[in-house]
Formats: structure tokens, sequence, C-alpha cells
């Protein structure tokens, strides 16, 4: 696997423990619990309309089907059947695209619970990098934290935090262009009777986020890219709630924005 | 003789999409758009099959006429029909005996094949 992160270094979080002060988190706890009965009420209001739409979708697509059987059963002339077979399937292919449209609705409302593991953090990061390596061929996305082999396993559902991680990489990539999008790794401190949480930063070189709709970024169908759907934060933040953690917006200015996963360890406490 | 197959669906259009397939085929067909209706259909003859939507009247009653069927009609085979995506009480009501589930919007390529299924199952 290629990436600059060196794996078994001797020192634990070397980068991490240089960097500044950590700054204070926008928006914060409340923010968190908004986003997450925005997502509640989105999810609900989603689940109505794939339903509702699905059954005059079913409606029509069975009917096409219908009149493609009849035709196909009626007329004898392969040039007025193709003809008219043509009609048919362009509303059979319209239906088509209705329906896939409903299903993506109705996987937002499907997220469910995860299914809590213990997940090797370098091993995800790095394969989450690869993944958008992959998508996104001139990007240059770094891993400026050393590993210690013995760092903690998270508490995590390993498909949930590549979700997640794929989501922010990305993001960071979209904004970034071909500068250079940073990870870092840390552990936060351990409070009585708390585990404590690895801190995954993911630092862009973006413009940042607008002030007017910095508070926003988490609300289901909120983008500010036209052609994007809006959710994927919002699932992002949901998915990170659900396995105990967070997901927070520590910077956002002219020079760019850093988002900061935090996932419980795998500890005593499990 | 022709198998007989009870449709239970509130949707009108739905249910007549399904019963001019299956009348086409050669079933013969009884539709129903709700529970109450459905029973009495059940009293008064034998169903080898019904098609169930889940949802019925925007409330899951489609599953308890499910588990009905089950339990007074055991040589009814049982399909059930979804619009939603929340499938944990259809897959358990498909462990307790339905056959199978359908999602909405169905091809009915596929309702038949589940249709010919159910039937030689039966056999």
């Amino acid at each position: 696997m290629s990436n600059c992160c060196s794996q078994g270094a001797t020192r634990e979080f070397s980068t991490a423990s240089k960097r500044k002060a950590q700054p204070s988190r926008i928006g914060g706890q409340k923010r968190e619990l908004l986003a997450a009965e925005r997502l509640e009420a989105a999810s609900r209001l989603t689940a109505w309309v794939a339903h509702e739409i699905n059954n005059p979708l079913g409606a029509i697509f069975g009917n096409a089907q219908l009149l493609a059987r009849c035709l196909q059963r009626d007329i004898a002339d392969p040039k007025i059947l193709g003809e008219y077979m043509r009609f048919l399937d362009g509303i059979r292919d319209q239906a088509e695209r209705c329906a896939r449209i409903t299903a993506e609705m109705q996987r937002f409302t499907q997220q469910g619970e995860p299914d809590l593991r213990p997940v090797d953090i370098p091993a995800a990061i790095f394969d989450a990098i690869d993944v958008v390596r992959y998508a996104f061929p001139e990007c240059r996305v770094t891993c400026e934290t050393s590993f210690n082999p013995e760092l903690p396993r998270v508490k995590a559902d390993p498909e949930w935090f590549s979700r997640i991680m794929f989501e922010l990489l990305s993001n960071a990539v979209e904004a970034s262009g071909n500068r250079p999008v940073i990870v870092r790794v840390s552990r936060t401190k351990e409070k009585a009777g708390a585990p404590s949480n690895i801190e995954i930063e993911i630092e862009d070189s973006g413009s940042g986020i607008n002030e007017a709709v910095v508070n926003r970024v988490f609300d289901p169908f909120f983008s500010t890219r036209e052609k994007a759907k809006g959710l994927g934060l919002t699932l992002s933040l949901e998915m990170a709630r659900k396995m105990s953690g967070s997901l927070q917006i520590a910077k956002s200015d002219k020079s760019g924005s850093i988002f900061v996963v935090s996932i419980p360890v795998w500890g005593n406490a499990n | 003789m022709s198998s007989r197959v009870l449709v239970v669906d509130d949707e009108p259009g739905l249910r007549a999409v399904l019963t001019d397939l299956l009348d086409m085929e050669g079933y013969e067909v009884v539709d129903c758009d709700g529970v109450v209706s459905a029973k009495e259909q059940l009293g008064q003859r034998e169903f080898d099959i019904a098609m169930v939507d889940v949802f019925l009247s925007s409330e899951p009653a489609g599953l308890g006429l499910v588990s009905h069927i089950l339990a007074e009609y055991p040589n009814t085979g049982v399909i059930i029909m979804t619009g939603y995506a929340d499938r944990a009480d259809v897959e358990a009501a498909c462990i307790s005996g339905a056959y199978t589930c359908i999602d909405k919007p169905f091809d009915l390529d596929d309702v038949l094949r589940v249709v010919s299924a159910v039937l030689d199952d039966k056999k």
C-alpha cells in the first residue's frame, strides 16, 4: 500500500503532538443534536415520499409491461411492433430511473444500527486514502501521523468508518484541487471512567466554508456544490454519532477547513 | 382447473395491473382493497396464493392479514408485497411462513416467476 504514513514508528502521534492548540469546534454538541433531529425528520419524510411514489410508479411500470405483452401478442408486423415497443421502452426506461431514485431515497432512511467491532485505524485510513486516490488520481492526500504499533483499535462499524473517511477525504480533495489534503491522527486524554477517543483530522487546502453556511453543512439535502445531494456529511455525522463518536468542523477559514472525526477506543469499557 | 389467486392492495392502479397480468396468464383472480374484504373472500373459497401488500391504508395491517392467512389457511401460499424499505417485520413474516417478499415497483416477469414457484412448491 503506498502512502506516506510510517507504520511501526517509535514515537506515537508525532505530528499531532506538534500541532498548534486545538481550536474550538464550530457548533459543537448542540449542533450535532440539531442535525440528528433534522436527519430523523428528513428520513421520515423521505420514507413516506419514496413509498407514495413507488405505488403509482409500480402502476406505470406494470401497465407499460402489460401493454408490451398485448402488442407482442396482437401485432404481427415486426416494423410496426418495433416502433410501438420503442415508445414503451421510453416509458419503462424513465420509470426505472424513478425507481432507482426512490431506491436511493430508501437507502438513506435505512441506515440501521452499527455493527461495532475493533477497527484498526491505520489500516482503515490507508484503505480509505487508496480508494480516494483511485477516484481522484490527481489528488495529493498525505498522512502526517506516524503510527505506533500499540495504537489501540477503535470501537466502530468498519463499513461505516470507511464511508465517513471516504466522504471527508473526497470532500477535502474536491475543495483542494491539486493542493494537499492532510490526515492526522491523535488520541484524546482519558477522562475519569470514560474511554479515550481516537481523533482523525482531515485538513484541506480549499478556501474554507462560507461563514453564512458553515452551520448548515450537516443539514440534510444542503450542499454548496450544484450537483451534490447534500447527504454525505449528514449521514457521516449520524454514523459517527451512532458509534458514540462525533464529527465536527475544527476550523474553516481562507486557508482551508479541518474536519475531525472522533471515535471511542476499543478499551476497558468494552 | 386454474389456480386461484387473491390480490390484496389498497392501490387501485397496482391492483388492476396484477389482476390483469394474472388473468392474462390464465389464473383465476380475486382482488380486494383491504383486510376486511380479504377475510370475507378467504372465508368463501379456497385460494392457492394470496398476494398481500404490507401497508394497507397507510398502516402495516397487511402483516396482520398475513399472520391470519398463515394460521387459518395453511394451504394458501403467501407472497408479501412492499413499497417500504424497512424489512424487519417483513422478514419476520417470511420466517413464520410467508413464501417471499417482492419489492414495489416490481417487474411483472418476476411476479409471474414467484407465483409459479409458489405453486410448484405447493405440489
